[in-house]
């Protein structure tokens, strides 16, 4: 046992330690790639028949874990279960390769033994496996662009079996920007639309969210997770300034000042004319002396003046109509002005563009 | 190129948001004088409600009565015309009855009154001939409106001076006329209401007799009134 581990630490070595100096990413998903290099080994050695070197080699690129693309996790289980259920029944380890298989389909429904390793035997595991293992598998458009308040983004899954499933979208570490659940239809699937923005707002920043997708079997306590990386392109959203208030001490004024006090004198000249022409302005002769004077006179001047200073003490002043209309003018201007930047704004939202990629051969 | 391109890019760039750009506040008009119309045209009736008394060969008679009459006035900012007519009924005093055109001079805060008239009397006795007096008047008015409240005050005054009898050597008739009053204007309709105090003195003169009289009394009125404000 400890010689096999020793073994199997000296040949994963070179390999750990190329990952190591390089970026573990991009570059090792390459074609011609160490881990490729591994894979083709590993199939050289099922080739010649040394079953047990080819599920070593395998096992040593699924203990990359994350590192390896879903095409290399694949290829390494395919791998693994090919060596474990060769068509040589003393090399036959039938759990060993059915739960390989499992592995494999629980995220590839479609999965089919390659023609140079199966053989009618492996090929009744792979369909005993997908039978009895619940599936799920999940496709997306790698490059979509939201555009708007109803923008969407489109994640298709679907289930071997009919089941629920849930997607969240976050930022490693941060809160969930996406949370939604779905049950199957008859043909197992879902389709999962993704919102952009929420009252009227981005919901993504530029940056790489995680994509968790569980699907939950509806016959079982049986569940399969899935992350995937989505890269959102999400510029800031800025809007234009809507100003509600319109400042009232610009305005001009639209009245003239009260009359107030400038009643008094012209108060005084109808109520002392009045008087006068009822007591002082009288005829020649015997009338001025045989008529008395006009007592109505009195009541009737001190009304006039009482009534023309009541007046000018409640005088509004008059209007000022090259006033009025500069500030209907204004409050005009105004409310386009606010109209405009709410269109600008809206216009600003409906053209506005969320660009995701999704990157599934990564998990 | 590409310069002129950024150039292009942010000149609609800044088009776009001058366009949602807050006004600074209203445009100040180069002239923003208060509210006036330039011209009014006044139609009301009219009634004044005192006594006349009359001396005739030193007999002083006074009676209670009132005067109907109608006025019309049609003035612009510095010339105005006016028309008044009107009959008066005081117990058994002759009835008079008289009508004058007036032309208005400056503006109405201070305006020159010219005009001419004529003036019947007549009585039971000569109800089919009554006799007749043309006459001219020169005056002064003033009305100031009490800024924008719809009232305005009214001080006129006129003297009248009858044409000469040719037939004699007395001094023609003669008169004066003093009215002070408040109009006021209701708000939104044309209408207006007029309170005041109105004095007449006349002098009739021929050769053989002068008979001055006085009739004063409260003047109420009411009509339409376009413009003047």
């Amino acid at each position: 046992m400890m010689r096999r581990i020793a073994v199997t630490v000296v040949a994963v070595l070179p390999l750990a330690l190329a990952l190591a100096v390089a970026p573990v990413g991009a570059q090792v998903r390459q074609q011609g790639s160490p881990i490729d290099d591994l894979l083709d080994r590993s199939n050289n050695a099922y080739n010649d028949l040394e079953y047990s070197r080819a599920d070593t080699l395998a096992r040593q690129v699924l203990a990359l874990g994350s590192s390896i693309t879903v095409a290399q996790r694949t290829r390494a289980l395919t791998l693994v279960a090919a060596a474990a259920y060769p068509d040589d029944p003393p090399a036959q380890r039938r759990a060993a390769s059915l739960e390989a298989i499992r592995r494999i389909v629980r995220s590839n429904l479609a999965f089919s033994m390659p023609q140079e390793l199966t053989w009618p035997g492996l090929t009744a595991l792979v369909e005993e496996a997908k039978r009895t293992t619940f599936g799920m598998e999940v496709n997306a458009d790698s490059l979509q662009v939201a555009v708007g308040v109803d923008g969407r983004a489109t994640i298709r899954a679907r289930s071997s079996r009919p089941g629920r499933f849930q997607l969240t979208i976050g930022q490693e570490g941060g809160s969930t920007l996406v949370r939604d659940s779905a049950t199957t239809g008859p043909d197992n699937a879902v389709e999962f639309r993704i919102p952009v923005m929420r009252n009227e707002r981005p919901l993504f920043s530029s940056a790489r969210y995680d994509v968790t997708i569980t699907g939950i079997d509806a016959a079982a306590p049986d569940t399969v997770v899935t992350r995937y990386a989505v890269t959102a392109d999400a510029p800031p959203l800025a809007f234009a300034d809507v100003n509600m208030k319109m400042d009232s001490s610009k305005l001009l004024a639209e009245r003239t000042g009260r009359f107030g006090y400038k009643s008094v004198l012209p108060a005084l000249l109808v109520g002392g004319a009045a008087f006068a022409l009822s007591s002082t302005l009288r005829a020649e002769g015997n009338i001025a002396t045989e008529v008395g004077a006009d007592s109505k006179g009195m009541a009737v001047g001190g009304a006039l003046a009482l009534t023309t200073i009541v007046a000018g003490f409640m005088d509004r002043g008059r209007q000022i109509p090259a006033n009025i209309a500069a500030n209907k003018a204004y409050g005009e201007a105004f409310q386009k002005s606010i109209a405009d930047a709410e269109a600008e704004n809206r216009r600003r939202v409906a053209e506005y563009r969320t660009t995701l990629r999704f990157d599934l051969g990564v998990r | 190129m590409r310069a002129l391109l950024v150039v292009t890019v942010l000149a609609l760039g800044a088009a776009t948001v001058a366009g949602a750009q807050v006004p600074a506040g209203p445009e100040v008009p180069s002239a923003a004088k208060p509210q006036r119309s330039g011209g009014e045209l006044r139609v009301s009736g009219f009634m004044i409600n005192g006594d006349r008394s009359y001396e005739f060969f030193n007999d002083v008679n006074t009676q209670t009565g009132s005067v109907r009459g109608v006025d019309v006035l049609l003035r612009h900012t510095a010339i105005g015309i006016g028309v008044r007519s009107w009959t008066s009924t005081y117990g058994t005093q002759p009835n008079v009855a008289s009508a004058d055109a007036r032309l208005y001079l400056f503006p109405p805060v201070f305006s020159i009154m010219l005009g001419a008239g004529r003036r019947a009397v007549w009585s039971d006795l000569n109800e089919d001939a009554p006799s007749q007096l043309d006459f001219g008047l020169v005056g002064i008015s003033s009305t100031v409106a009490i800024g924008g409240s719809g009232l305005r005050t009214n001080v006129s005054g006129a003297m009248m001076i009858g044409a000469p009898d040719a037939a004699s050597d007395s001094d023609p008739s003669a008169g004066l006329e003093g009215e002070a009053s408040i109009l006021y204007r209701i708000p939104k309709v044309p209408i207006f209401l007029q309170l005041g105090y109105r004095t007449e003195l006349f002098t009739a003169r021929n050769s053989t007799f002068e008979t001055p009289q006085e009739a004063r009394g409260v003047r109420l009125g009411a009509g339409l009134q376009f413009g003047g404000r």
